[in-house]
């Protein structure tokens, strides 16, 4: 399990970049076969499900989990402050990157979705060291 | 404790699913392109309403 536990979050982390993308759009897609928006929805679909699954485990096991860690609130609760605006952000910078597919725009959306990125890999940090910590 | 530690690996297991989903190679079908968009799309609504949604209230630490 542990193994398991390991590949998959690294998995998780590797997911959320654009680095080492090998997936093609089938032509006549709703992307119009451009890779870097339809890359960046998806790592804000995934993102946005990771954070969202991360508060909600924190806010159903909250008093197991601070009394054993109390980084682990915390942390949910920096997400739960800033989350809005990271995606909203996000959201501008594609909406910008789609109406101007410049490189200029792409790299200023990438390092945007590296931000919640880091984030994201964040809490899932201090949940990795929970979780497996008897795991 | 052992609680907690099972409702993390389900947690765990459903990032993997999630990741593993996205992790995947090769062609991505215009069904697929769509699903990734109308997901998108859903996403950005409840970004909207984010702070009132199950689990995003900044609730006080417990005591």
């Amino acid at each position: 399990m542990k193994t398991k536990l390991n590949i998959g979050l690294l998995f998780v982390a590797a997911s959320l970049t654009f680095a080492g993308c090998t997936r093609t759009l089938e032509p006549g897609g709703v992307y119009n076969g451009d890779q870097i928006l339809f890359e960046a929805e998806s790592a804000i679909n995934t993102s946005g499900k990771m954070l969202d699954t991360y508060v909600n485990w924190e806010k159903d096991n909250r008093d197991l989990l601070w009394k054993s860690n109390k980084g682990i609130k915390k942390s949910a609760d920096f997400i739960r402050a800033n989350a809005k605006q990271w995606f909203k952000s996000a959201e501008d910078l594609r909406n910008t990157y789609k109406n101007f597919p410049t490189p200029e725009n792409a790299s200023t959306l990438k390092k945007t979705l590296a931000l919640i990125n880091t984030a994201t890999t964040e809490a899932l940090a201090y949940y990795t060291k929970y979780a497996l910590k008897k795991g | 404790m052992e609680t907690a530690i099972i409702l993390g690996i389900q947690l765990a297991t459903k990032l993997i699913v999630v990741a593993e989903e996205k992790f995947k190679s090769g062609q991505i079908s215009k069904d697929d392109q769509m699903k990734v968009r109308a997901e998108y799309e859903a996403f950005l609504a409840k970004v909207e309403t984010l702070e009132t949604q199950p689990g995003w209230l900044i609730e006080p630490d417990p005591v």
